[in-house]
C-alpha cells in the first residue's frame, strides 16, 4: 500500500514537472477518444431509430401502391391482413417555397387519425382544408416551418405541421423503396428527389385535377406476421404484375432505405475514427520517444537506488493511467456533446433526435482504447528499463541520432536555416516520417472535404437539371460529418505537429546550442527548428491531394468524384504547410531562446547535478531557476570545494558532522566528499588517476568507505556513468562495475523507499 | 580604443557577471580586466566554480556581462545585438569545449566544415579548408569517421580544427584537456603549442598546470576575480614530455 502511494507520489511529481508534455499527451488521447465516441454513438443510431419511429407511428407492415381504389378492397381481404388504412389518393405536386422548387407526392388524408400509419407530428397540427403537413426532412430541405405559406401546383397552402412517418424513407429517398408518382408535373424532367406532403383528401383530388391526371392510391397495411412482410410482398408482387397492377413495399425495404443515409455517414466516420486513432498513437509515440531518454534514465535511477522492477512499473503505470483516464473522460464528454451536431439533421425520426444514447459498453470501450494507447506509450521505456541493467540505463542518451550521409552532403549547399533544419530532420527519420504521414492525413482530409463539396455541387446541378431545387439533406449531413471529422483530424494533426516540434526542439537542444556557439544566429536556429518540421511536411501535404480524392472515391463506392479547382487544392496544401510552420515555430522559438552556455554546460556538468543533489539534501531549499554558473559559484562560496591545492578554505567537508551510523548512512557525506575529488584530480599525478576517485577519497580524507556507494549516490544525483567516469577519472566500465557491485549488496536494495526519495529529489533528514 | 586595436585583440574592462538578487546574489565574474595581445597565449587557472568558464563565455559572446566592457579587435562586443554577436562568433572566435561538443551524426570533416557553412562559404571551399585543417591536426586519415569512432584525443583535435575553420582572431578553449588521458593531453598540448607558434591568439581556461605552462601568461582566478598573474616569458616549448610528467 505504501509502495503504491509512493509510486503515485512520484508519478504526480513527474506530471507536475512537465505540464506541457502531459497536456499534449492528454490532448492526443482525448481527441482519439472523441472520435471513437462519435463513431460509437452514431453506430447506435443506425440500428435504433426506424424501429422506434415505427412503434411511435404504428407504422405499416406493407405499403400498397394502387392504380384504383377498387384494388384496395381486394387487397384488404387478402389472407393475413389484419388492419388497413386508406386507400389515400396521391397527386403529383410541384412545390414552391421561398424561391425553391421541388417535386412532391401529395397524399390525401382524413383529418382524423388513421389506424395504421399515423404520421407523428414534430411541429404544428395535422392536415385541414387549405393546409399541408410536410415530411420533416423535406421541410428541412425547403427551409420551411409550420405557419409558412407555400404553393402546390400553383395553389397556396399553409404549412400546418411537420411530421415523421415510418411508411416512407425521408426526403430525398422517398422513392428508394417505391412510389407512385415518379413524374411530377411541371418539373421539367424526372427528379430523383421527391418529397412527401400530406393534405386533405379533397385537396389531393383537386391537386390531381389541376394536374389533369387521375390520382394514384396508397394504402397502409398491417399483417399478421410482420417478420414475414418481405416474403408476403414478394409473393404478391410476383402474382400481380403488369401495368396498373398494385404492388407492395414491405417495411424492411423502407428501413433499409432509411438507414442508407446514416450508413453513408458511418462510411465516412469509421475510417475517420481509425485514422484519428492512428494519428493519436503516432503523437503518443513521438511524445514517448521525446521523453524516452529521460524516462529511461529516471527508471534506471529508481533501479539503481534499489527500486524493484515492480515499483518502477508502478510509477510509469500510475502516471500514464491517470493521464489516460482524464483524457478518456474529456474525450467521452466532447464526443457526447459533438454527436448531436452530426445527428441533428438526421433527427427526422421520432426516436433519434437529440443526444444519442451512449451505452455503458460504448463508454467502456472508449476508456479502454484510451488506456491502451497510454499504456502502449509506457511499454517501450518500461521494457527497456526492466531489461537493461541500471548501469546501462543511466549510461547515455537512449537513442543516438541517425546519420543520413546523402542528406547531410546535399544540405551543405542550402542556406543556413535549411541546412540545419534538414540535418535536424534527418537525425530522426522515423519521427520525420510520422510527421509527414500526419500532414498527409490532415491535408487529405481537407482535400476530401473540398472534393466532396465540388462533387455535391456537381451532382445537385446534374439532378436538378438547372432548376432551382432545394439542397440535399444527405449531402449537407455528409458534409457536416466530414467537416466535424476534419476538425477533429486537424486538431489532432496540430497536436501532433506541436508534439513533434517539441520533441525535435528537445532533442536538438545540444546541436542547436552548438550551432549558436559556432555562429548561427538565434533566428537562424529557430528557423532551422521550424524547417525541420516543414521539410517533411511538404511532400506529406502534396501526397494528401491524391489521398483525399481517392479516399472520397472509395467512400463513394467507386463513384465519380469531381476534382475541385486546382487553386483550392494548392491553397489547402499551402495552408497545411503554413499551419505546420506556425505550430512548429512556437517550440522552436522557445528552444532557440534558451541560453547556449547553459545547455552546453548542462551536457557535461557532473558537478552541477551532484551539487543540485547535495543542495536538496542540505536544506531542501526551493530550487530557484538559476544558471549553471550560479550553482557552481554558490557551491564554491559555500565552501564545499577546496581550491587547487589550497588549504585556505576549510571546506564544508571538515565541518561536516560526524558520519551517521552505518545502517542509516545517507548520501550527504558521500556526496560532499565527491566535491573534494575535483581538487584532488588536479593535484594527483596522472598515473594514479586511472585508479578511480575512490582511492583518492581514502587517501585524502581517510575514510575507507564503500567506493561503489559514492558512485551510486552520484547516480542518484542524476549523473550519468559517463559523467561519473569523467569526474572520477575512471573508465565507464569501472563505474558500471561499481554500480552493479553495490546494488548486489544486501541492505541496499531493501531501501527502496529512501531510494525512490533520492530519485524524487526528497531525501529523508538522515 | 582604436590605437591599440592592432596589438590588443581582446580586451575586457571591469567585467562583471552576476546571477540572482539580494541575498542570493552571486558574482560569477567580479571586476575582471584583461588584455590579450595578438599572438599571445593566456591561460586562466582556478578552482572549479571560480568563474573561469563564465569569463570565457563572456569573452566569446556566448553570454552577456552584467557590467563592464569587452572589445574584440577594436569593436565593442558587449553591446552588440544578438545577431551581430552571432556573426562575430562566426568570424572572429573559435571555441574548444571540454566535452568536445561534436555533432554525433556528422563525420570529422563535416564537423570541421560546419562553421564555414554557417558563415555562408561555398560548400566546396569549406570542405577543402576542413580537409586542410584535419591534415594540420594530424587526422587526415580520419576525415570520414564519426566522432563515436574516434578516441577522446582525436575528438578534441577535430574540435580544435573546427575552432580554426573560419580563421578566428582568437581561440577560446574551456578545459580542453579536462576529459582526456595523459597521452591525449600531450597530443592536444602539442597542437596548442603549434598554434601558439603560428601566431594564433589563444585563451585557455584550465585546471591543468601543464597546459598553463605552455602559455605566455598565466592568470589565477578565484571567486570571479583575477588574483595573480605570472608571465612565463618564452613559454616552455620543446620540453613537453618532461612537463607532461611522462618521463617518470
Amino acid at each position: 500500500m505504501g509502495r503504491m502511494l509512493l509510486a503515485c507520489r512520484l508519478a504526480a511529481r513527474d506530471v507536475r514537472r512537465r505540464p506541457a508534455a502531459t497536456v499534449l499527451l492528454l490532448l492526443a488521447i482525448a481527441a482519439a477518444t472523441t472520435v471513437l465516441t462519435l463513431g460509437l454513438a452514431l453506430h447506435g443510431i443506425t440500428s435504433q431509430p426506424y424501429q422506434r419511429t415505427r412503434a411511435a407511428t404504428n407504422g405499416p407492415d406493407e405499403v400498397a401502391y394502387l392504380a384504383t381504389p377498387a384494388q384496395a378492397t381486394a387487397l384488404a381481404r387478402a389472407a393475413g391482413v389484419t388492419g388497413a388504412s386508406g386507400p389515400y389518393p396521391v397527386a403529383g405536386a410541384l412545390v414552391r417555397a421561398g424561391g425553391l422548387v421541388a417535386a412532391a407526392e401529395a397524399q390525401g388524408r382524413g383529418e382524423a387519425a388513421a389506424g395504421v400509419d399515423r404520421p407523428a407530428l414534430t411541429a404544428g397540427t395535422w392536415v385541414r382544408p387549405g393546409g399541408v403537413v410536410l415530411e420533416r426532412a423535406f421541410a428541412e430541405a425547403l427551409g420551411v416551418r409550420a405557419g409558412d405559406r407555400i404553393t402546390l401546383n400553383g395553389r397556396w397552402f399553409t404549412v400546418t405541421g411537420i411530421a415523421v412517418t415510418a411508411a416512407s424513407p425521408p426526403y430525398p429517398d422517398r422513392c428508394a423503396a417505391g412510389c407512385v408518382v415518379p413524374f411530377p408535373p411541371g418539373a421539367g424532367r424526372w427528379r430523383a428527389d421527391v418529397g412527401l406532403a400530406w393534405v386533405t383528401e379533397p385537396d389531393a383530388r383537386a391537386l390531381a385535377a389541376s394536374d389533369r391526371a387521375p390520382p394514384a392510391y396508397v394504402e397502409s397495411l398491417a399483417i399478421r406476421d410482420p417478420a414475414a412482410a418481405r416474403q408476403v410482398a414478394a409473393a404478391y408482387n410476383d402474382a400481380h404484375h403488369g401495368a396498373g397492377a398494385p404492388f407492395l413495399v414491405p417495411w424492411q425495404s423502407i428501413r433499409a432505405a432509411d438507414g442508407v443515409m446514416i450508413q453513408a455517414e458511418r462510411q465516412i466516420l469509421d475510417p475517420g475514427a481509425w485514422i484519428t486513432a492512428l494519428i493519436a498513437v503516432a503523437s503518443v509515440a513521438v511524445l514517448a520517444g521525446g521523453r524516452m531518454t529521460e524516462a529511461t534514465r529516471r527508471l534506471g535511477l529508481l533501479k539503481a537506488v534499489g527500486g524493484t522492477p515492480g515499483l518502477v512499473a508502478a510509477v510509469l503505470l500510475a502516471e500514464n493511467l491517470a493521464v489516460a483516464l482524464a483524457a478518456a473522460g474529456a474525450g467521452l464528454a466532447a464526443g457526447w456533446l459533438a454527436a448531436p451536431l452530426l445527428t441533428r439533421p438526421g433527427a427526422f425520426l421520432v426516436g433519434a433526435p437529440g443526444a444519442p444514447s451512449l451505452t455503458a459498453p460504448d463508454a467502456g470501450l472508449a476508456v479502454a482504447v484510451a488506456v491502451a494507447v497510454a499504456l502502449a506509450a509506457t511499454l517501450a521505456p518500461a521494457i527497456r528499463a526492466a531489461r537493461a541493467s541500471a548501469a546501462s540505463a543511466l549510461a547515455d542518451p537512449a537513442r543516438p541520432p541517425r546519420r543520413e550521409g546523402a542528406l547531410i552532403a546535399a544540405s551543405a549547399r542550402l542556406p543556413v536555416p535549411l541546412l540545419l533544419g534538414l540535418r535536424l530532420a534527418a537525425r530522426r527519420p522515423r519521427r520525420a516520417a510520422l510527421g509527414a504521414a500526419t500532414v498527409t492525413l490532415a491535408a487529405g482530409a481537407i482535400v476530401a472535404v473540398l472534393t466532396f463539396r465540388a462533387s455535391a455541387a456537381a451532382a445537385s446541378r446534374a439532378i436538378a437539371g438547372g432548376t432551382n431545387g432545394p439542397g440535399y439533406p444527405v449531402f449537407a449531413r455528409d458534409e457536416q460529418v466530414l467537416t466535424v471529422l476534419t476538425v477533429v483530424l486537424l486538431t489532432l494533426a496540430a497536436v501532433h505537429a506541436i508534439v513533434t516540434a517539441w520533441a525535435t526542439a528537445l532533442d536538438a537542444r545540444r546541436p542547436a546550442a552548438l550551432a549558436g556557439a559556432l555562429g548561427a544566429t538565434a533566428r537562424q536556429v529557430a528557423a532551422a527548428l521550424a524547417a525541420a518540421q516543414v521539410l517533411p511536411a511538404l511532400p506529406g501535404a502534396a501526397a494528401g491531394i491524391p489521398l483525399g480524392i481517392a479516399a472520397l472515391a472509395v467512400a463513394n463506392g467507386g463513384g465519380r468524384v469531381t476534382v475541385p479547382p486546382a487553386w483550392w487544392l494548392a491553397g489547402a496544401t499551402a495552408g497545411t504547410v503554413l499551419a505546420v510552420a506556425a505550430l512548429a515555430a512556437i517550440p522552436a522559438l522557445i528552444g532557440a531562446r534558451r541560453p547556449v552556455t547553459e545547455i552546453l554546460k548542462a551536457d557535461a556538468a557532473l558537478s552541477l547535478s551532484a551539487f543540485r543533489h547535495r543542495r536538496q539534501v542540505a536544506g531542501g531549499a526551493p530550487e530557484a531557476p538559476v544558471g549553471g554558473d550560479q550553482r557552481r559559484v554558490q557551491r564554491y562560496r559555500h565552501g564545499d570545494v577546496e581550491g587547487i591545492a589550497d588549504g585556505e578554505r576549510p571546506g564544508r567537508l571538515k565541518q561536516r558532522p560526524e558520519r551517521p551510523p552505518a545502517g542509516t548512512e545517507g548520501p550527504q557525506g558521500v556526496n560532499a566528499r565527491c566535491g573534494a575529488c575535483e581538487p584532488a584530480r588536479a593535484a594527483e599525478p596522472a598515473g594514479r588517476r586511472q585508479h578511480l576517485g575512490v582511492e583518492m577519497g581514502r587517501r585524502r580524507h581517510g575514510r575507507g568507505r564503500e567506493p561503489g556507494l559514492k558512485v551510486v549516490l552520484l547516480v542518484a544525483a542524476g549523473t550519468t556513468n559517463a559523467e561519473i567516469a569523467g569526474e572520477l577519472f575512471a573508465s565507464v566500465r569501472t563505474v558500471e562495475h561499481h554500480v552493479q557491485h553495490t546494488l548486489a549488496k544486501p541492505g541496499f536494495r531493501s531501501r527502496a523507499d529512501s531510494a525512490a526519495r533520492v530519485a524524487a529529489g526528497r531525501l529523508p533528514a538522515a | 580604443m582604436g590605437e591599440d586595436a592592432g596589438a590588443c585583440v581582446l580586451r575586457a574592462r571591469g567585467l562583471c557577471k552576476t546571477y540572482g538578487k539580494d541575498a542570493g546574489l552571486v558574482r560569477a565574474v567580479d571586476g575582471v580586466d584583461l588584455e590579450v595581445a595578438a599572438g599571445e597565449t593566456v591561460a586562466v587557472m582556478g578552482p572549479s566554480g571560480c568563474g573561469k568558464s563564465t569569463l570565457l563565455h563572456l569573452l566569446g559572446g556566448l553570454d552577456r556581462p552584467t557590467r563592464g566592457e569587452i572589445w574584440l579587435a577594436g569593436r565593442r562586443v558587449d553591446r552588440m545585438s544578438e545577431k551581430a554577436l552571432a556573426r562575430m562568433r562566426r568570424s572572429a572566435v573559435g571555441f574548444v569545449f571540454q566535452a568536445f561538443h561534436l555533432m554525433d551524426e556528422l563525420t570529422a570533416v563535416e564537423n570541421v566544415e560546419l562553421p564555414a557553412l554557417l558563415a555562408g562559404h561555398p560548400p566546396r571551399a569549406a570542405r577543402r579548408r576542413a580537409a586542410e585543417l584535419l591534415d594540420r591536426v594530424g587526422l587526415a586519415d580520419r576525415a570520414g569517421f564519426l566522432p563515436a569512432a574516434l578516441s577522446g584525443g582525436q575528438r578534441q583535435r577535430v574540435a580544435i580544427a573546427r575552432a580554426l575553420a573560419n580563421e578566428p582572431l582568437v581561440v577560446l578553449a574551456d578545459e580542453p584537456t579536462g576529459n582526456l588521458d595523459s597521452a591525449a593531453t600531450v597530443e592536444v598540448l602539442r597542437l596548442f603549442d603549434g598554434l601558439h607558434a603560428a601566431g594564433q591568439t589563444l585563451v585557455i581556461v584550465t585546471h591543468d598546470s601543464r597546459i598553463a605552462a605552455t602559455a605566455d601568461r598565466m592568470i589565477a582566478m578565484r571567486d570571479g576575480a583575477f588574483i595573480d598573474e605570472t608571465r612565463l616569458a618564452g613559454g616552455t616549448r620543446g620540453d613537453l614530455g618532461a612537463l607532461a610528467g611522462l618521463d617518470g
